[in-house]
């Protein structure tokens, strides 16, 4: 590759990656409003752990998003499944219906759950979280095991029904161990969408149950606080291991 | 005699350290189909893809009717290339798809609707022209690639195993096909195949290619007959091949070889020394055999059991295990009469004096 | 394969079902709710009435409207212009490095909007690392105003939008079969009619795809304008987060999410037609 070809990607990874540096760099400046660097240290992340509405939040987001990433993993897999081995008429519309949940913005999706769950009198809080990130996480679950079906090669399930299996048997035994990288996959970038959530979650969920993109948010609005640089670099790293995991499952080398 | 249309000219290429080509020189004469024969890996596909211009020599020149031409890129040079799995423009109709090479060099369009029918009559799909290449059959996107590549009037047409994702039938037409549009319209054709019987079948002339060495060039005849290496004589037409050791030069022709435990006074072409290791020769459609009951031991025959004895509608194959426990293969026109010669027999089996080949395993030509 | 036990077909039926009650279901609410009246206690007032829509053509909310449009179009362009080049230099890697870039590309992806805004937010700060840099530097006396300026809005969305344009012209890129580009070259094309012909054509699916992720969220993440706008810069989300939580103006705001529904159709339609003229027809992801 060309030398401007690899100076010109370079730049564009130092956009990306250089405010999250800076805001890691600031974390460990323990000098108020970070203007002079002559103390370095944790302070600011230990003062994340004496923050109770934090920590319930975190503890909040991450039941959710456990919840959603399984329940959507279960689902989605089975409807992936569903819409690669059978060729019924509806599957054009299925996939109509998974093109527009994949690419509805979230503010869409915000607005028209809310409407939802006024006309059905769903309280708003857990319930209503729990619903609206399944509902966001189906799609991209689908489409990751969707995807590793497609190289998946016909002729074992026909092995396994040739050798007596029934056709469910044949998915269990076969079809699902082979995919389950992309299953896992699918589950971790369910979790992290969940977690990451702002827009969905500020529209459908409750006052009485906090979730961390929200608390951040309200964080944020305040003021600078130092601490929110210690939260960011923590978040980072986190993004950065399920990154890796991901695409480590999906069998690229990283 | 007139100067060759393509040169290769001492040609070396590598990739990624791996040497593929080193010395390549190798002459191209004008109007004639030349194939590129050898297993994968040879070297015959970079070669083709050097002379097309998309990849550049590391060294040595390639000439184009005299003129050099290597360090031009792909679109300047007077050569097109039909391509292994046709690359058609999926986003492009027939039409689209024949005249792109017309449409680059600005021709008019009332002037290319005219080429494009002219170019479809010519492959035999006049009805075509609005269709996309994925709602077509193999078969048509191969003559459709080949529509393309020659509106353009080349001076040479590059194949890159343009016929291997074809089922045997179609590509057994297509082989005729190609063959008569050559005659048809005089242009040199150069292609790649590792499909002996391909090359043996359409070629004016065969390059066995290994390890990015030329063995043997020369016409299909030629190769059969004489092949030059055991390597050429393995690769083309069928054949068995028995180790022996030179025992001594006999004249000028002939020499004295030990094969299977016997010595045999057999024509030469190659170099020999005493106790130099060579390899023979031997067509199945040269050997005869004869029930060992005629000659129980004669010399200058080799004996053994019929294994195998497959029908194959108008030949019949013989395998013969010798004593010294040799596989042969023996070939013959079957003529319903089977004379005693069924599996379990014990035979004989000889050849005409000049039909054994004498080869060396490095010579090369 | 016939369809056979029970409860594998009620597996694989769940799919389906829950999308169009959580998808098209409530999108169609939308529609109806956007037809009705104002209640103050209990939000909606089945009155059928066209007023919502009528507001809409108000020119304080057509300026919103627009400077919406503006704001989202010019970041997605900005997007477009960043990340295709981006994503064809991705897809000429070595295979050694590509899994690597990609993880790269992924990680903000996958990182905390919020926390990435914020990230740009500090850096422009009067007291930011961008202000301190410029000042120690001596380039500037005092500190530049770069925050609650349109231009720190646009940083904001083309920062956090960015890897969204980048994965799907990346798929494009990567499908593109290299020979195609040979066989051009091959007739007689020269770089720019390659390009023309075969590699815009060819990535045009990506490209939509890209807007698509872009654009509609731009227009929607509220966040942005907030921490990076202040009260100045008023865009369409903004405004439906307002309608919807605080001004409890259900129908009027439904009326405006139509708007971005209907965009949202308009462009996957757009999206299907690429698609086929590129003579392929697949789903595709990260």
């Amino acid at each position: 590759m060309s030398r401007l070809g690899v100076l010109y990607l370079w730049g564009v990874f130092a956009f990306l990656y250089l405010p999250m540096a800076v805001l890691l760099a600031y974390s460990f400046n323990e000098s108020a409003y970070g203007l002079s660097w002559d103390r370095l240290g944790f302070e600011w992340y230990w003062r994340l752990l004496d923050d109770p509405l934090l920590i319930e939040a975190t503890l909040n987001s991450v039941a959710v998003a456990v919840l959603s990433a399984s329940l959507a993993t279960m689902v989605g897999t089975a409807g992936a499944v569903g819409l690669h081995l059978y060729d019924f008429r509806r599957a054009a519309l299925f996939r109509a219906l998974l093109m527009i949940t994949l690419m509805s913005p979230e503010i869409v999706m915000g607005v028209s759950l809310l409407v939802l769950f006024l006309a059905l009198r769903v309280p708003l809080g857990f319930g209503s979280l729990l619903l609206a990130h399944l509902t966001f996480c189906l799609p991209f679950v689908t489409v990751t095991v969707l995807s590793r079906l497609r190289d998946f090669d016909q002729r074992l399930i026909d092995a396994a029904l040739d050798l007596g299996a029934s056709e469910v048997q044949a998915i269990v035994h076969v079809v699902l161990p082979l995919a389950l990288p992309a299953i896992a996959a699918g589950w971790l970038l369910s979790f992290t969408l969940s977690l990451d959530d702002v827009v969905v979650s500020f529209f459908v969920t409750g006052p009485d149950f906090e979730v961390l993109p929200l608390r951040i948010y309200s964080m944020v609005r305040m003021g600078v606080k130092p601490e929110v640089n210690a939260l960011a670099a923590l978040l980072f790293g986190v993004s950065l291991g399920l990154v890796v995991m991901s695409q480590r499952l999906l069998g690229r080398r990283v | 005699m007139r100067s060759p249309i393509v040169e290769f000219c001492a040609v070396s290429k590598a990739y990624e350290g791996r040497t593929v080509l080193t010395g390549l020189d190798m002459d191209v004469h004008e109007g004639e189909f030349l194939t590129l024969l050898g297993p994968s890996g040879c070297g015959k596909t970079t070669a083709l893809r050097l002379l097309a211009g998309f990849e550049t020599p590391d060294d040595g020149e390639i000439r184009l009717e005299g003129r050099v031409i290597h360090s031009l890129p792909p679109e300047q040079r007077p050569v097109n290339t039909v391509f292994q799995n046709y690359a058609l423009f999926p986003h492009m109709t027939v039409e689209q798809n024949i005249s792109f090479g017309l449409r680059m060099k600005r021709i008019p369009p009332a002037e290319i609707r005219r080429q494009v029918r002219e170019a479809l009559d010519m492959v035999r799909l006049p009805d075509l022209s609005s269709q996309k290449p994925g709602q077509l059959s193999g078969g048509q996107q191969q003559r459709i690639a080949l529509a393309r590549a020659l509106i353009n009037h080349p001076r040479v047409l590059l194949l890159d195993e343009s016929l291997s994702a074809l089922d045997s039938r179609l590509r057994k037409s297509m082989q005729s096909e190609l063959k008569a549009l050559h005659r048809q319209l005089g242009l040199t054709f150069i292609f790649v195949t590792h499909d002996q019987e391909e090359a043996l079948s359409m070629s004016d002339r065969v390059a066995i290619m290994r390890d990015g060495v030329i063995q043997q060039i020369g016409t299909p005849r030629d190769i059969y007959q004489t092949p030059v290496n055991a390597f050429v004589a393995r690769f083309i037409g069928e054949s068995n091949l028995l180790e022996g050791e030179v025992v001594r030069k006999a004249d000028a022709d002939h020499a004295d070889i030990l094969l299977e435990n016997q010595v045999f006074r057999l024509p030469v072409s190659v170099a020999v020394t005493p106790g130099k290791r060579v390899n023979v020769l031997l067509r199945p459609q040269d050997l005869q055999l004869e029930p060992a009951t005629l000659s129980p031991s004669d010399e200058g025959r080799l004996y053994g059991i019929i294994e195998d004895r497959i029908y194959k509608g108008m030949t019949v194959d013989t395998h013969i295990r010798l004593d010294s426990g040799t596989l042969l293969y023996a070939s013959a026109f079957f003529d319903g009469r089977d004379y005693q010669l069924t599996p379990g027999r014990r035979v004989s089996v000889t050849w005409a004096p000049n039909l054994a080949t004498v080869l060396s395993d490095d010579a090369t030509v | 394969m016939r369809p056979s036990e029970g409860i594998w077909w009620l597996a694989r039926g769940l799919l389906p079902v829950w999308l169009l009650l959580f998808t098209l279901i409530p999108m169609m609410m939308v529609l109806v709710v956007s037809v009705l009246t104002r209640d103050e206690t209990r939000f909606i007032d089945p009155v059928v009435t066209l007023e919502n829509y009528q507001r809409l053509l108000d020119p304080v909310y057509l300026r919103v409207f627009i400077d919406s449009v503006t704001m989202a179009g010019l970041s997605t362009l900005a997007c477009l212009c960043l990340a295709y080049p981006f994503a064809y230099l991705l897809s000429r890697a070595t295979q050694a490095w590509r899994p690597v870039l990609l993880t790269l590309v992924i990680v903000p992806f996958w990182t905390n909007s919020l926390v990435r805004i914020y990230a740009i937010r500090s850096l422009l700060a009067a007291k930011g690392a961008l202000n301190s840099v410029l000042l120690a530097q001596g380039w500037i006396n005092e500190p530049v105003r770069l925050l609650y300026t349109g231009w720190a809005v646009g940083l904001g969305l083309i920062y956090v939008l960015l890897p969204f344009m980048i994965l799907p012209l990346y798929s494009s890129f990567e499908k593109l079969d290299r020979r195609l580009i040979e066989a051009a070259a091959d007739l007689g094309a020269g770089r720019w009619a390659i390009f023309r012909h075969v590699i815009l054509p060819l990535t045009a699916p990506g490209i939509v795809a890209g807007c698509l992720l872009v654009f509609l969220p731009a227009l929607g993440l509220f966040y942005v304008t907030d921490i990076l706008g202040g009260a100045h810069n008023l865009m369409i989300g903004a405004l439906l987060k307002d309608q919807f939580l605080e001004a409890r103006d259900w129908p009027f705001g439904s009326a405006a999410s139509l708007i971005m529904i209907l965009l949202l159709f308009v462009l996957l339609g757009i999206y299907r037609l690429t698609q086929r003229l590129a003579g392929s027809g697949q789903m595709d992801d990260v």
